[in-house]
C-alpha cells in the first residue's frame, strides 16, 4: 500500500477540524459561569438613584467592574429586589418587595480590560406600594453574564 | 507497525491545536454578581389653609370659601379628601356655630413643590347666638392626599 493512500485518513481529519470551528463559537454563546473566567463586579454608582413613590420610574447606575486584561461585553444584568429595609434596619412587613421592579440591563455593553463602566438600571415602583414603602430601603442582589467579544 | 506519513501528522497536529482552541474560547465567559439597593421617597405633609373667607354669614346662610393645600413633596399629589368642619367657640359664641361639609375626590393634581385652591361650603346654624355677629371662624379641616404618578 502506498503512503499517499494514507489521504482518505487525512480527509477524516479534515472534517474533525471542521467539526471544531464550528462547535468551537457555540460555547461561547452560552452565558452560564465560564470555566476559569473571572467573575466582574456589580455595584451601586454612589448617590446615582432616583428615590422612588407610587408609579414612579426611575434610575440606578451600577458600575460594572472587569478584573481581566481583556474586554468583556457584559451581556446580562438582573437585579432582585429583596426584602425593604427601614431607616433602623429593621424589615417592614407591610410593604412587599414586589413593590418595586428593575429592568434587566437593556443592550450588552463592552467594558474594558482591567476598566469598569457604568450603566444605568431602569426602576419602578408599583402605583398601589402602601404606605408601609415611604422612606424604606429595597436591597438589591444582581447577577449577571459576559463574553469576551 | 504502521508508520505515519508526514502529511496525515501535519494535519493531526493541527486538528490537536484547534481543539485545545476550541475549548479555550468556550472558556472566555464570565458570571457577576454584586449588590445594591434603590429607597423610597420620604413623604412630607401638606398644609391647608384658608384662602379667601367667602361671604359674611347669618343664621340660616352658606358661603363658599377657598382652602388653599400645599405640596412640599417633589412628586405630584391629588386630594382624596377634605374633612368635614366645626367652628371653634369664639367670642362667646358657641363652637360647632359655623359647620362645613367635606369634600370628596376634588379634582385636580397638585404638582410637585406646588399649591391647588379648594372650595368648601359653610353654613350658620339657624340658632346662632347674637353673640356670633361680626365674628371670624377658624374651621379645623384635614386633608388626605395621595401620590398621583
Amino acid at each position: 500500500m502506498s503512503r499517499w493512500r494514507t489521504g482518505v485518513p487525512v480527509g477524516v481529519l479534515t472534517a474533525v477540524v471542521l467539526g471544531w470551528f464550528a462547535a468551537g463559537p457555540a460555547p461561547a454563546g452560552h452565558t452560564a459561569n465560564g470555566g476559569g473566567g473571572k467573575q466582574f463586579g456589580i455595584a451601586d454608582v454612589p448617590g446615582r438613584a432616583t428615590a422612588l413613590y407610587p408609579g414612579a420610574t426611575g434610575t440606578r447606575w451600577i458600575r460594572l467592574a472587569n478584573a481581566e486584561n481583556f474586554p468583556i461585553r457584559v451581556q446580562t444584568v438582573t437585579a432582585v429586589v429583596g426584602k425593604p429595609l427601614d431607616g433602623a434596619g429593621r424589615g417592614v412587613p407591610a410593604c412587599p418587595s414586589s413593590s418595586v421592579r428593575v429592568d434587566a440591563l437593556a443592550t450588552p455593553v463592552t467594558v474594558p480590560g482591567n476598566g469598569t463602566a457604568d450603566v444605568a438600571l431602569t426602576t419602578h415602583m408599583l402605583p398601589g406600594a402602601p404606605d408601609a414603602c415611604r422612606s424604606v430601603t429595597f436591597p438589591l442582589a444582581y447577577s449577571g453574564t459576559a463574553v469576551k467579544p | 507497525m504502521r508508520k505515519i506519513s508526514k502529511r496525515s501528522a501535519v494535519v493531526l497536529g493541527a486538528a490537536g491545536a484547534v481543539v485545545v482552541a476550541g475549548v479555550a474560547y468556550a472558556a472566555w465567559t464570565s458570571g457577576g454578581a454584586g449588590s445594591g439597593s434603590v429607597t423610597s421617597k420620604t413623604a412630607v405633609d401638606s398644609v391647608i389653609s384658608s384662602s379667601d373667607q367667602g361671604t359674611a354669614l347669618y343664621p340660616g346662610a352658606s358661603t363658599t370659601f377657598k382652602v388653599k393645600i400645599t405640596n412640599p413633596n417633589d412628586y405630584p399629589v391629588v386630594v382624596n379628601s377634605i374633612s368635614a368642619g366645626s367652628s371653634n367657640e369664639v367670642g362667646g359664641c358657641a363652637a360647632a356655630t359655623v359647620t362645613s361639609a367635606a369634600v370628596a375626590n376634588p379634582a385636580g393634581t397638585i404638582a410637585p413643590g406646588g399649591e391647588g385652591v379648594y372650595s368648601v361650603t359653610a353654613t350658620m346654624a339657624k340658632d346662632a347666638s347674637d353673640a356670633c355677629k361680626s365674628q371670624v371662624f377658624t374651621l379645623p379641616l384635614t386633608a388626605t392626599l395621595s401620590s398621583n404618578a
